[in-house]
């Protein structure tokens, strides 16, 4: 996974680079001055994002194929704590995979300085990531119960296109950027760039990541009961994979 | 009679490798030899690790062996594989070698037209024989919605979808439940009695006592037993247990057989004589031993070897 | 008595209807617009007059639109070999006497019609997002230059699909060669490029492939080449990279049987 992320990432790095840039036209879009800065610091975001959506997708695919989703529901134990012993996992090793795979692309193209504000986009990830994974989360509850491995597609593509962490969403209809304000990525991704370019944990954009982190937990605990009933009335929890 | 199946000196080694490193080297079958006459069922029977997978898959043309020979209906496996693939039939697992989401219909019509059938005639073969095996209610209902036996009954009609002479089933009641696997037994009665010749793999040795004319058992990659069933226990030098309820005094009595003395479920002394000859003929020379001692004798039972205790013998201490 | 022609026919049969029945198939009509309208952003962003200018905003959503047809081929064609081997039907096409790599063709066949679907939405959709038409300059020519990009498609997919049956993480393979294989033949306008690069993905046969169909849909040219010369290195390396392919998918049966994994 790791050798995913950083060919992605020097990939984007590379083209970015190379390519002829425009960046007054690009600032006057998106308020930064850097197209390849901006995307070294929020593309990985968007990485972690798709590969949590993924993996704990397929994991729970992978579970409910070998039958031990069913056996870990008859097991006496909180599910809330499982969940959190998933999270602390996933948001430990996001975080090395962070820092491994952008700091020398964020040295290369903003020098020092933006590698030491690396430090405060680490502390806000660290908190974004959380949201992040329960959204991934929710989709592989709803894969259970779409039973479809595809669903997950569907997902991973509108996240990456419609959340508007790779480019700024101005050419898409307005509504697009509003439904994308509901989910946690361009939150979080917003809050990790502005660290990075300017080494400040902006409350007006932590609050209302706090706010949709807050709204998530609160969601997902409420759509994990409903679909557990669900599927425990279904009994069927294997996933169609071809 | 002619064989179906002829195998000499075959040998097959496995090289497991990390990287360029060989890891773990493993012989698979060690110089196996044996033959199958037409219209004969077989079963080859082994522990787990014992080369019966492998000698499958290299009687079905899927496996290159290291060394010997192997031929079916004459024809090379190694050389002449589309000749042999023509003749034969072969189901390596009952659950799977079908597409999910095609109908039984049109995984057997797939198969039909693969072994060189027009899709009509593929079409008409598959209905044939979906509504032999139980099958026809369910011929257009995708594959995934099939249980176990419905599964295994599939692969026996897809085997059979271009009519072949020889039959080679790896385990074909696997992982069935009791009444499936009774089905898969009577249908492959069925098709020896159709005078295919039929090599069937098997864990369940009362299975492979009830179907086949003769077994073949292999340890560790070589043949350590062949002949029919009866013929295997005597092989393994296997003796029949005869437990006689007496009275009398049984101090110091010696026979010319192996004994034993216990206690019988009704509290009665227990005298177990073993004997390797024919019980028919022995047992009334017992009796009549016994009775020229002054032992009375209340009750006598013969209890057969059982295959288990052959093949647990054969294996257990090969 | 089999032939070819009945591996091959039983192979479109059966693959036609697995596609239909897949729903893979309408969420990858969904998603590949929505894959190539982010990919495309992506790549654009750093260069935003791109998107004002009609011929090369055609090009770039051809481009996006191609990185999308790759990566469905490869997961659909060159990943089908290990699951139908993992499903236990390999083996019993190899015992039927059915040749895996026509087998293997029709499958690469069969999921034209959905390439060709897929790179016509996802043109379509990002064209008209943008603001712009699609248009088709020279539809015959398209037609053509798209038949031989799905058969070069199909070839890497099968030699790649030939080599995932004997690596572990064939994910990893598929992921790194959905974007290098567009990318290295034009994807993006070369014209944004310095000049090596840009005489470097001109000079590869793949880029004139690309160079073809971009000419026939959308009438922009980006290497110096006449047409011909182009449908005559497109092709080359279309027949070429197909043999190839054959052989491998030959060579790994081979070594199937040699090995019996």
């Amino acid at each position: 996974m790791a050798v995913l992320l950083a060919f992605f990432q020097g990939l984007f790095f590379l083209i970015g680079t190379l390519v002829r840039r425009e960046q007054e036209l690009f600032a006057r879009i998106s308020g930064y001055n850097d197209s390849v800065l901006y995307q070294m610091a929020g593309v990985p975001v968007l990485l972690l994002s798709l590969v949590m959506v993924s993996a704990v997708g397929e994991y729970v695919i992978e579970l409910g194929r070998r039958g031990a989703l069913e056996h870990i529901q008859t097991l006496p134990v909180d599910m809330k704590l499982v969940m959190g012993a998933h999270a602390t996992t996933i948001v430990s090793v996001s975080l090395l995979y962070y820092f491994a795979v952008t700091v020398p692309f964020v040295y290369l193209r903003g020098g020092p300085g933006a590698v030491a504000h690396l430090l405060p986009a680490m502390l806000v990830l660290a908190l974004g990531l959380l949201p992040l994974f329960l959204f991934a989360a929710l989709v592989a509850l709803l894969t259970l119960l779409v039973r479809t491995e595809a669903f997950l597609e569907l997902v991973s593509a509108s996240v990456y296109t419609f959340t508007g962490i790779a480019y700024p969403l101005t050419v898409f209809p307005q509504f697009v950027a509003l439904v994308a304000q509901l989910l946690p990525h361009p939150h979080v991704a917003e809050s990790v760039r502005l660290a990075v370019f300017y080494g400040v944990l902006e409350p007006a954009r932590l609050v209302p990541m706090l706010a949709v982190l807050a709204g998530y937990a609160v969601f997902s605990t409420a759509i994990y009961s409903r679909i557990e009933r669900v599927l425990r009335r279904g009994g069927r929890y294997e996933v169609v994979t071809e | 009679m002619v064989a179906a199946i002829e195998v000499e000196g075959l040998r097959k080694t496995y090289v497991e490798r990390r990287l360029w490193r060989v890891k773990r080297v493993v012989t698979a079958l060690d110089s196996v030899t044996f033959a199958i006459e037409r219209g004969t069922m077989v079963a080859l029977l082994g522990p787990n690790g014992a080369g019966k997978s492998t000698t499958v898959r290299i009687l079905s043309t899927l496996l290159l062996p290291d060394g010997g020979t192997a031929r079916v209906m004459g024809h090379d496996v190694v050389k002449e594989a589309s000749s042999v693939r023509r003749v034969i039939g072969v189901m390596l697992d009952p659950e799977k070698g079908h597409f999910g989401r095609l109908t039984g219909l049109e995984n057997l019509v797939f198969y039909g037209v693969l072994h060189g059938l027009t899709r009509s005639d593929a079409r008409s073969r598959a209905v044939e024989l979906l509504e032999q095996f139980g099958l026809g209610d369910a011929r257009d209902r995708p594959v995934e919605g099939y249980s176990k036996g419905m599964k295994a009954r599939l692969a026996i009609c897809r085997v059979l979808i271009h009519d072949p002479e020889v039959l080679i089933l790896d385990e074909p009641t696997a992982g069935l439940d009791p009444i499936s696997a009774r089905e898969v037994r009577e249908r492959l009665k069925g098709l020896k009695r159709e005078g295919r010749t039929v090599l069937v793999t098997t864990h369940n040795l009362w299975e492979a006592e009830e179907l086949s004319d003769r077994l073949i058992v292999l340890n560790r990659g070589r043949v350590i037993a062949e002949g029919t069933p009866e013929e295997v226990k005597r092989a393994f030098g296997l003796m029949w247990n005869v437990e006689l309820e007496v009275s009398g005094n049984l101090e110091g009595l010696k026979l010319g057989w192996e004994t034993e003395l216990g206690i019988s479920e009704r509290g009665r002394p227990l005298l177990k004589v073993m004997i390797r000859e024919d019980p028919s003929e022995l047992v009334p020379l017992i009796l009549s031993e016994l009775r020229s001692r002054g032992v009375q004798v209340l009750s006598v039972s013969v209890r057969e070897p059982t295959l288990e205790e052959a093949f647990v013998r054969a294996v257990g201490g090969a | 008595m089999r032939s070819s022609r009945s591996d091959l026919w039983a192979g479109l049969w059966a693959f036609s209807r697995l596609l239909l029945r897949s729903p893979w198939f309408a969420v990858g009509l969904v998603t590949a617009p929505v894959w190539s309208i982010g990919i495309g952003l992506t790549f654009a962003i750093h260069s935003p007059s791109l998107l004002s200018d009609q011929g090369s905003l055609r090009a770039l959503s051809l481009g996006a639109g191609y990185f999308v047809v790759t990566s469905i081929v490869l997961w659909n064609v060159g990943h089908f070999l290990r699951q139908v081997r993992e499903e236990g039907v390999l083996h019993s096409v190899i015992v039927a006497g059915g040749r895996v790599e026509l087998l293997m063709l029709s499958r690469g066949i069969t999921a034209l019609p959905y390439t060709a679907l897929a790179m016509a939405l996802s043109y379509s959709a990002m064209v008209s997002l943008l603001g712009s038409s699609p248009v088709l300059v020279d539809p015959a020519g398209a037609v053509i230059a798209f038949l031989l990009l799905h058969a070069l498609l199909v070839s890497v997919s099968l030699l790649a699909g030939s080599a995932f049956l004997w690596i572990r993480r064939p994910w990893l393979v598929t992921n790194l060669l959905q974007f290098l294989l567009p990318l290295s033949s034009g994807m993006v306008p070369i014209e944004l490029f310095p000049e090596p690069i840009r005489s470097v993905v001109s000079a590869s046969p793949v880029a004139h492939l690309f160079e073809l169909l971009r000419r026939t849909v959308t009438g922009t040219e980006s290497i110096p080449l006449a047409d011909a010369q182009l449908f005559l290195s497109a092709s080359l390396s279309v027949v070429s990279l197909l043999a190839l392919s054959m052989v491998a998918m030959r060579l790994s049966t081979e070594r199937m049987r040699r090995t019996g994994a």
